[in-house]
């Protein structure tokens, strides 16, 4: 689908921000939506939206709030924010995809998985799922 | 019927041409969808599962209403906006997947969560990472021996995550053992090393599977014993069955990663890898059995083993992983008292009896006789003559006149001895200057610790005419049946 590899970038005043909410839903998983602009094959985050996860059977699973979602694509429609991709926290494990990820995710978005330990956010990742291999390659973060 | 617009998510965009909306004519939302992907397979198969149901991970909206919220199907009216709205979800699972890499396809045992929680300082290193820890989990490693070298090397190997460790240890827990065996403790004194250590290991990380054989390795079983393993790591204590072990693994292709020590020093070095120096391509042939003392005769400083197994282990968990740079063709040898490492450059030799050009060791032989080594240590050179320590107890009560010998060291000396049944220090090492002072005209009774050195004692004096006599069993021996008081090394 893309053929050029997509970079993301993230301030860091925002990444710390992020870190922290990421934190919060410890020990479950914590999510929400990455929004910001497009440059050729940067993907610049310029804000985030936490978002209720709608999973709750279980403790290590997650779902975006969809009316969350859909508020921030129709905000995006009228102009606003481009949804570049989401994130979530991976309690007390490695910002690796899981095999759920894999069999749920969306090609095009960048799936951002930050690592919790015990309550600390310690690691960021960024991902994107290939559709012709139908495996995550992983992207390359710039903190600025 | 109403006109409708369905607002495409970027994803899904190239299925329509790159169109972020696309407008239809429905009279109700399943069925504004049906004639979305009526003539786009590729978008039906994005959208609807083989049942015609809407998939889960996506979400359709009419207006601001999710359709699955709707109890059944409305009609629409003229310029709805309908939505197609990705399902974002995900987790952990048990497994974790490979991701795109180019690393070819390798066996892999996958990780539990409990393994990636316990492996995670491990899975933060590049060089190791999810990939190197399920290589661990797959792997076999065989440890010959259960003592000072093999106590780290266990230690370390069952705390890395190691799938399944293989130990080879005839022996029991002495107490002598525990100044530099840490794998057994004092509650274990007295049984048997494997079991000890099984205990030990299990207690530290339960997911390794630990196999255990009780027995002596030698050129009937190592064969079948080492077969099926990916790496032995030697921990032995003699040559014998240094050579056996180097034989046997280069024979059935699975490299050794060799350790040794003797007092302050060490040496590792991996041996029987591809392209790589055997054993046998450094030592050819084993050092006269007088120059190769173990132990108990020598004398071991405690740390020792503690360092050169841990190298070890090292060096296993690198040919596992395969990083890094294994020490093949090279030995790495190390003066703990002046703390210095030094390493030698070592070659394959291609004239080298079992691993080179032209290999004349195609199978095991007898390694006690290749090694000149007497296997019974507790014994006596055939021939000599030798009393029990009871009768010298006899000798002694009768009050006969006799020389009492003892032929250790000074240090041995210290721990326990004779003296009060009036015998006299001569090491060995001093004999051939104090021997004038011996009266050729007395019976002598010659000891040492277990009997073997006296025994040698003893043949020197009686073919210099001395009328001498072995104590067999040394004064372990007297320890043993005569005064249990006594303390014993």
């Amino acid at each position: 689908m893309s053929v050029t590899r997509t970079r993301l970038e993230i301030g860091s005043k925002i990444s710390a921000n992020l870190l922290a909410s990421a934190a919060q839903g410890y020990p479950g998983e914590a999510c929400g939506i990455l929004l910001g602009r497009i440059e050729g094959d940067r993907r610049v985050v310029e804000d985030f939206r936490p978002a209720p996860n709608r999973w709750s059977e279980r403790e290590d699973r997650y779902l975006v709030d969809p009316e969350s979602l859909r508020r921030a694509l129709a905000a995006e429609e009228a102009g606003g924010a481009r949804v570049l991709g989401f994130y979530h926290s991976h309690p007390d494990a490695p910002p690796l995809p899981s095999e759920t990820d894999r069999e749920l995710a969306w090609p095009w978005y960048c799936y951002v998985i930050i690592r919790v330990a015990t309550g600390k956010p310690e690691e960021t990742r960024a991902w994107e799922l290939d559709v012709d291999t139908g495996r995550f390659e992983e992207r390359p973060i710039r903190y600025t | 019927m109403a006109r409708v617009s369905i607002r495409i998510p970027t994803p899904l965009r190239p299925f329509v041409d790159g169109r972020s909306s696309v407008d239809v004519e429905a009279q109700t939302a399943r069925e504004a969808l049906a004639r979305l992907t009526e003539s786009n397979e590729r978008l039906r198969a994005q959208l609807f599962d083989d049942d015609g149901e809407l998939r889960n991970f996506v979400n359709v909206y009419v207006g601001t209403s999710n359709l699955r919220d709707l109890p059944d199907d409305p009609a629409l009216e003229e310029g709805t906006e309908l939505s197609i709205i990705p399902s974002i979800a995900g987790g952990r699972t048990s497994q974790v997947i490979e991701v795109t890499d180019g690393d070819a396809e390798a066996e892999r045992a996958g990780l539990t969560t409990d393994e990636l929680r316990r492996y995670s300082r491990h899975l933060l290193i590049p060089e190791v990472g999810v990939e190197g820890q399920e290589r661990l989990k797959g792997a076999r490693v065989l440890l010959v021996g259960a003592g000072g070298l093999g106590s780290p090397l266990a230690l370390y190997l069952t705390a890395a995550g190691v799938g399944k460790i293989g130990i080879v240890d005839h022996d029991v827990v002495d107490f002598t053992n525990l100044q530099r065996q840490i794998l057994h403790d004092t509650s274990s004194v007295g049984t048997s090393k494997l079991e000890s250590a099984r205990a030990r290991l299990h207690a530290i990380n339960p997911n390794v599977d630990v196999e255990t054989f009780e027995t002596r390795l030698d050129s009937g079983n190592a064969l079948e014993i080492l077969q099926g393993w990916d790496v032995v790591a030697d921990g032995s204590d003699n040559f014998p069955t240094r050579y056996l072990v180097n034989d046997a693994a280069v024979l059935l292709g699975i490299p050794t990663v060799y350790g040794a020590i003797f007092r302050f020093e060490g040496q590792v070095s991996v041996f029987g890898a591809e392209d790589g120096p055997c054993y046998r391509c450094l030592f050819r042939e084993p050092p006269p059995a007088e120059l190769a003392p173990s132990c108990a005769d020598a004398g071991v400083f405690g740390v020792l083993p503690g360092i050169v197994g841990t190298i070890q282990a090292t060096e296993t968990i690198k040919l596992i992983l395969g990083q890094g740079r294994p020490l093949i063709g090279r030995i790495l040898l190390i003066d703990a008292l002046q703390m210095q490492f030094r390493e030698l450059s070592i070659q394959s030799d291609p004239s080298c009896p079992v691993c080179g050009e032209n290999p004349t060791i195609t199978e095991l032989s007898d390694y006690e006789e290749f090694c000149g080594v007497n296997v019974d240590r507790g014994g006596s050179a055939d021939g000599v003559p030798e009393m029990e320590v009871t009768q010298l107890q006899r000798w002694l009560e009768e009050g006969r006149d006799f020389q009492l010998i003892d032929v250790r060291e000074p240090y041995e000396w210290q721990i326990c001895n004779l003296e009060p049944q009036g015998a006299r220090l001569t090491p060995l090492g001093v004999f051939p200057t104090v021997v004038g002072e011996l009266d050729p005209a007395i019976p002598m009774v010659v000891y040492c610790r277990s009997g073997a050195r006296s025994a040698n004692a003893v043949e020197k004096l009686r073919e210099a005419g001395f009328d001498a006599i072995n104590l067999k069993g040394g004064i372990l021996a007297w320890a043993e049946e005569v005064d249990e008081s006594m303390p014993t090394y």
